[in-house]
């Protein structure tokens, strides 16, 4: 049952042209911050040859790129998922799905699935960018391979943030602000690390995410992100699933 | 010749206690059960009580009129029969089974068009309803099946192939109808169906709902008395939330009290005249030739008026009710004038 609602999901995705346009959008976003970093790093070149510095390709461009792609995803993952559940709480077609005989945990995770699918769409644009560099220099793929599962994780702990959101609220673009609000929230606590407390700092996804982008892995990281999502997808569960008990 | 006593003899043992405790216990049960059975369902939102002691039943192809103002609990009595909305107290059974305990169970039992029904705009006709026969768990090889029933009942065939958000109001209500009957269920439940539409679609839908009576229980809600009348076997009325009437339609007929008849005269009697006439309780007249006579056991009433008027030479040449039976029953119920406008 989760396959079929997340192949409708998918296929309503595929129908409208605003995800077109959002891939098309962050591609065009992230190709971008990729050169960026690529002319940096020839900037830069001839100086870390006469300092003899150890740094390499992967550590000049592909972890920056990731850390900057952290923030671009929030800012634009929240498009994705404010309208998950509220969508179909505006359109009444939440009705169809409650009055049929799935469980909500089906129709929820299903939602959650339907992101992921984008944020996985999102990891491989990215992915390949990287890989091409391959065609004239060395890349460190485990690096890689490590950024991409980064991404991925921080990406649907914020996924599972806005869904949990969008479950609040009939009203995608509320679910959306609010998203954005919190998530631009979690990025000033980890922005200003040094200086805060490291409650702040602990709580914020991206103090998480920018310490994954790195060539030894602390599994604390990992879960902690997993567990953020968990929570989230635990409370839209509970938020739908009291709509239907009894007062 | 095999008689029941030759079957119990030898190797048809079994099957003859089988068969005859299937007869005699689980068969008369099943029969006598109703598809739909509603006990004491109260509703409350904060402290606004919307919904409160409603018990009903829906019996095997029964067309049940779920009838009130707009307010009056329909919606929220029809979520909660089907499983969107929980009720604060009461219980609900659906083919057997406890929607509150076994609600999976329950809710393959019935099919729901809600108020508003629930399309995905971008999709064509074709593949929401093999969406909803997803939802409904009908394999995958008996889909197109179940589809092609439900395209023909409703008469979609024209527009299979059209996305829902180009279809006009009537058709989209048709589709609403076709996603609730996908999967045969038994009862079929209906929140105002013939909303936003026009007279003849309104007629069309009223056809299609009776033609669905035959193979399926309905209970459908609206605020159209001309449609319950129109449909229902039997007609629930909601006031405030309360139930107030749940009753046949022929019975609903004997039990009001007083009726408002219209009479036509060519030369007008005196009213007092009129009140002189055996059952005749008040009247009054509202344009030079028509009178409103409130009247008890209008049948016989209306005789005597036919009489008098024979005799009097008043030439009555028009006498009816001065609005449906239905009607005078609903606000006689919701405690409102029965005056009629002229």
């Amino acid at each position: 049952m989760i396959v079929t609602l997340l192949k409708k999901d998918l296929k309503l995705l595929a129908y409208s042209p605003f995800i077109w346009l959002y891939l098309c959008l962050f591609q065009f976003i992230s190709t971008w911050i990729y050169f960026i970093h690529i002319d940096q790093f020839m900037a830069t070149q001839t100086q870390m040859i006469a300092s003899n510095a150890l740094y390499t390709v992967s550590d000049r461009i592909v972890i920056p790129f990731f850390k900057s792609m952290g923030l671009v995803s929030t800012l634009f993952l929240p498009f994705i998922t404010m309208s998950l559940i509220s969508k179909e709480k505006q359109q009444k077609t939440f009705t169809l799905l409650s009055a049929s005989p799935i469980t909500l945990f089906q129709v929820t995770f299903s939602k959650l699935l339907t992101a992921i699918s984008i944020i996985f769409v999102m990891t491989m644009l990215l992915s390949i960018m990287i890989a091409l560099l391959t065609l004239g220099t060395n890349i460190n793929l485990r690096l890689l391979l490590t950024c991409s599962v980064a991404f991925i994780l921080l990406n649907t702990a914020i996924a599972s943030m806005g869904l949990f959101l969008s479950s609040l609220t009939r009203q995608p673009i509320i679910a959306g602000l609010a998203t954005l609000g919190f998530l631009l929230l979690t990025i000033l606590f980890g922005w200003n690390a040094e200086n805060t407390d490291t409650l702040l700092k602990s709580i914020s996804l991206h103090t998480h995410y920018n310490a994954l982008l790195s060539h030894i892995i602390n599994t604390s990281h990992i879960v902690y992100l997993l567990v953020f999502t968990l929570l989230m997808f635990g409370w839209s569960l509970f938020k739908l699933s009291s709509e239907s008990w009894r007062q | 010749m095999h008689t029941l006593l030759d079957l119990a003899r030898f190797n048809h043992v079994p099957y003859f206690l089988i068969t005859i405790c299937f007869t005699f216990t689980i068969m008369p049960e099943a029969l006598s059960t109703p598809l739909l059975q509603v006990q004491n369902l109260s509703r409350q939102f904060g402290r606004d009580t919307v919904v409160q002691q409603v018990s009903f039943t829906l019996n095997t192809g029964e067309i049940l009129g779920l009838l009130g103002h707009n307010g009056a609990g329909k919606s929220t009595t029809l979520n909660m029969i089907t499983g969107t909305l929980a009720a604060t107290t009461g219980n609900i059974q659906i083919a057997g089974y406890d929607l509150h305990k076994k609600p999976a169970h329950a809710k393959r039992h019935i099919g729901y068009l809600p108020a508003t029904a629930p399309l995905y705009e971008s999709m064509t006709v074709t593949e929401y309803l093999t969406f909803c026969a997803k939802l409904h768990k009908i394999p995958n090889n008996q889909i197109k099946h179940h589809r092609q029933q439900a395209i023909e009942l409703c008469n979609l065939n024209a527009i299979t192939q059209k996305r829902l958000g180009l279809l006009s109001t009537g058709f989209k209500q048709r589709v609403g109808i076709a996603q609730a009957l996908i999967h045969q269920p038994d009862v079929i439940i209906l929140d105002e169906p013939t909303n936003g539409l026009d007279p003849e679609q309104m007629s069309d839908m009223r056809s299609l709902i009776k033609g669905l009576s035959k193979n399926h229980s309905i209970l459908f809600s609206s605020h159209l008395l001309t449609e319950v009348s129109a449909i229902c076997d039997r007609v629930l009325i909601l006031n405030q939330g309360k139930q107030v009437v749940n009753q046949t339609l022929s019975s609903l007929q004997d039990s009001l009290e007083t009726v408002t008849l219209l009479v036509e005269f060519e030369s007008s009697p005196k009213l007092d005249q009129l009140l002189n006439i055996n059952g005749v309780q008040s009247a009054k007249q509202v344009s030079e030739t028509q009178w409103h006579c409130c009247v008890r056991h209008h049948k016989t009433t209306a005789q005597n008026i036919i009489a008098q008027s024979h005799q009097q030479h008043w030439g009555l040449y028009h006498i009816s009710e001065a609005s449906s039976l239905l009607e005078q029953v609903f606000l006689q119920q919701m405690h409102l004038s029965v005056e009629i406008q002229p």
